[in-house]
């Protein structure tokens, strides 16, 4: 093998798939980076044995063939070299790789590339393009609700499937829970993606797929193989194995006839809930909420801490209320919001609520309440 | 890297299982894996027993691979599970990086360079997480535990929730050197495959193709066969450990009758404390263990009852110092010395 490469291409590529390789690995071929000299230029794999991250990289090839190198050291290197300049990656031997740039010379400990895991291989069952933003609307808005919880570790994850609306259209929705909190995001599918089983995909996939989508531009072309889904976004290819279990029927907690409503202002409410919650204990957390008309007061009472209580002004027509919620499942949820005023839908203190967007009506959140 | 310097490799020139490409004998074993193949019912766990060294791990590794590279498809007739070393599947496995395959076993302590004294639970769940994420060829996914009889309870029963209600299409290779110690809700969900001990014939076979005996001196070459009980591994640790060497030179003294005197175990003491190897120091004190279970059978088939009773009575209590000074990581010259007041105690009383 033996290519020259402009350094900052090099770079970008290194720092994508370079995040997929965990820094502790016992399995010495798992630092490496695959790297594989064709026509098309030089193409980088990463993986951790659960995903794969491949990209190629414009280059000269000067000589094809295929060899493997420290993913972290490799990175560090390309990183501390001069903005722009050309390097020249080699193999002298089957032991070395080679990375020559102006007067700079390394010299890196190689492992055999058949020695390399392959998980790209598989026959796509469904294929779809779906724009960068909505992929990244579904992430973004789910997955502060996923578990890491272990033994549940079917929740560990997003939950992405399709489902036939009343009016004829198909929907995809992606949803997040961990028992305590539920957010479901809902957008019409893309084209292709109809009748795919539902997935749940792992959540150290979601993260580095949502750091991918950061710089994307063009939409994101998926592929669903029997076990496998692989997202390819402007160059990069993400391969995942899937959480390999069934996500619970989470309809069945969404509540349907919640019928109290409450309109309050997001902001305002974010930040009292912040500011009470100050005094709250490390374990509990929890923030009374007591709704009366048009009044909402915010409390929390610690007995080592102390009290805090503040009253924000709202829409409330229902008899009186007292509830109970985690003050940090609060803020997450709030945070996702973006219009100007939070609908609350309760039933009782002691069943969940639903809270949503007043003007968007494409996700949906659930909360437990807690006792106060 | 600590993985990569297990017990098994840490003997030099002795491969480790995943990256083994001889098997000698154990026809009969692998006869049943191709028959559970060819039936289409594989059971999903599989108990490999009996002595250390003969080679339950090279053919639970070889069965993984093969498993790994041709699925469950029948395979031909008169076929077997070996599968060619350049084969993408026996590379990447050997590089322990097949995405489906995820093998637990003891591994070095980083802090002391000890191998640990058991397989913990967050090894086993490592198993665990391996499971709950789908197998990234769409087809088997394998375990491999060596041996399970390290796992301590937590880590048993972190594996036994597993065993019970195990995930399509997963085998399971338990690799076990004292099957009835095992927790018996474990055994009782493996098939259980004893494997015997080779013949001398057989162990000449596997270091012959293992390019040992070439390397070896003769003479040392053909005690370690007839020291070895049958078992390869041992016999390859016979000719590479310098306890091995410091061992056949005590036996000569034993097997003669005689009581080695302080002068000559003074000299292995030092020469096994010198060696700073904990592997020297356990293989020397298995030795001196079944050369004494060796000679308490003798004895009590002579009907010497007194004498089987002492020398039986005296490898327990080398076992039993064994496991406390590695509890409290006792200094190794300390503890040899107190093995040979010990073993002299037990041959001084008895008539020679």
């Amino acid at each position: 093998m033996r290519v020259t490469v402009e350094r900052n291409a090099l770079l970008k590529a290194l720092g994508h798939v370079q995040s997929v390789v965990e820094r502790r690995t016992t399995v010495p071929i798992l630092s490496n980076v695959l790297m594989q000299a064709g026509e098309e230029g030089l193409k980088l794999t990463a993986t951790d044995l659960d995903m794969e991250v491949v990209e190629e990289v414009a280059a000269n090839v000067l000589e094809g063939g295929a060899g493997t190198a420290p993913a972290h050291l490799l990175h560090d290197i390309v990183r501390k070299l001069p903005d722009g300049s050309q390097l020249s990656i080699e193999q002298p031997d089957e032991g070395r790789v080679a990375v020559i740039s102006g007067r700079s010379r390394f010299m890196l400990p190689a492992l055999p590339p058949e020695d390399f895991p392959d998980l790209a291989a598989g026959e796509p069952s469904h294929e779809f393009a779906i724009p960068v933003d909505d992929l990244a609307f579904f992430i973004e808005r789910t997955k502060f609700a996923i578990s890491t919880e272990e033994t549940r570790y079917y929740l560990n994850g997003i939950y992405f499937h399709t489902l036939e609306r009343e009016d004829g259209s198909v929907a995809m929705r992606a949803v997040a829970t961990d028992g305590h909190r539920l957010a479901r995001a809902e957008l019409p599918a893309p084209e292709g993606a109809a009748g795919m089983p539902g997935i749940i995909v792992p959540r150290k996939a979601v993260l580095e797929l949502l750091r991918l989508l950061d710089a994307a531009e063009e939409d994101v072309q998926v592929a669903l193989t029997q076990s496998k889904i692989r997202f390819a976004i402007d160059g990069v290819v993400l391969t995942t194995k899937l959480i390999d279990g069934n996500f619970p029927d989470y309809e069945r907690v969404i509540p349907i006839d919640n019928d109290k409503r409450l309109e309050v202002d997001t902001r305002l409410f974010a930040q009292a809930v912040d500011r009470v919650s100050t005094v709250s204990s490390e374990k509990g957390r929890a923030v009374k909420l007591s709704i009366e008309s048009e009044r909402l007061v915010l409390s929390v009472n610690n007995p080592e801490a102390g009290s805090a209580e503040e009253e924000l002004s709202c829409h409330y027509e229902g008899e009186p209320l007292e509830i109970g919620f985690n003050a940090r499942y609060l803020l997450e949820i709030a945070a996702q919001i973006e219009s100007a005023t939070t609908v609350f839908l309760f039933s009782d203190a002691a069943s969940p609520t639903i809270m949503r967007d007043s003007d968007d009506d494409r996700t949906i959140y659930v909360l437990m309440p807690m006792r106060v | 890297m600590a993985r990569a310097a297990q017990e098994k490799t840490a003997v030099p020139d002795i491969p480790h299982p995943a990256e083994m490409t001889v098997l000698v004998g154990h026809l009969k074993a692998e006869a049943r894996m191709l028959s559970a193949l060819r039936s289409g019912r594989l059971h999903h766990a599989w108990l490999l027993s009996g002595p250390e060294g003969i080679g339950k791990a090279t053919l639970a590794w070889r069965f993984a691979r093969y498993l790994l590279a041709h699925g469950d498809a029948p395979p031909p007739e008169d076929g077997d599970l070996q599968l060619d070393p350049a084969h993408p599947v026996f590379r990447r496995v050997a590089a322990r990086a097949h995405p489906d395959l995820v093998s637990v076993e003891r591994i070095i302590d980083e802090k002391t360079g000890r191998p640990k004294r058991a397989i913990g639970v967050d090894e086993a769940r490592r198993i665990l997480h391996f499971l709950t994420l789908t197998p990234a060829e769409g087809g088997w996914r394998v375990v491999i535990v060596d041996p399970v009889d390290d796992l301590n309870l937590a880590a048993a029963n972190a594996l036994l929730k597993t065993l019970e209600e195990p995930p399509q299409r997963t085998l399971f290779l338990l690799i076990s050197h004292a099957p009835g110690r095992l927790l018996p809700t474990i055994r009782s969900r493996c098939l259980h495959l004893p494997l015997r001990p080779l013949t001398p014939a057989q162990v000449r076979e596997t270091l012959a193709l293992l390019d040992v005996t070439e390397r070896t001196d003769a003479e040392v070459l053909e005690e370690a066969i007839a020291h070895c009980q049958g078992a390869p591994g041992l016999a390859l640790k016979l000719v590479t450990s310098s306890a091995g060497r410091l061992f056949s030179r005590l036996r000569a003294t034993l097997d003669a009758g005689g009581v080695p005197d302080r002068a000559e175990t003074t000299a292995i003491v030092q020469e096994l404390a010198a060696a700073r190897d904990p592997h020297a120091l356990a293989l020397f004190v298995d030795l001196l263990r079944s050369w004494l279970q060796e000679r308490a059978r003798e004895a009590a088939l002579h009907g010497n009852a007194q004498t089987a009773q002492r020398l039986a009575r005296a490898e327990a209590e080398i076992a039993h110092l064994l496991t406390r000074a590695e509890s409290l990581n006792l200094d190794t010259g300390l503890v040899l010395t107190a093995i040979f007041q010990d073993l002299t105690r037990a041959l001084q009383a008895s008539p020679a």
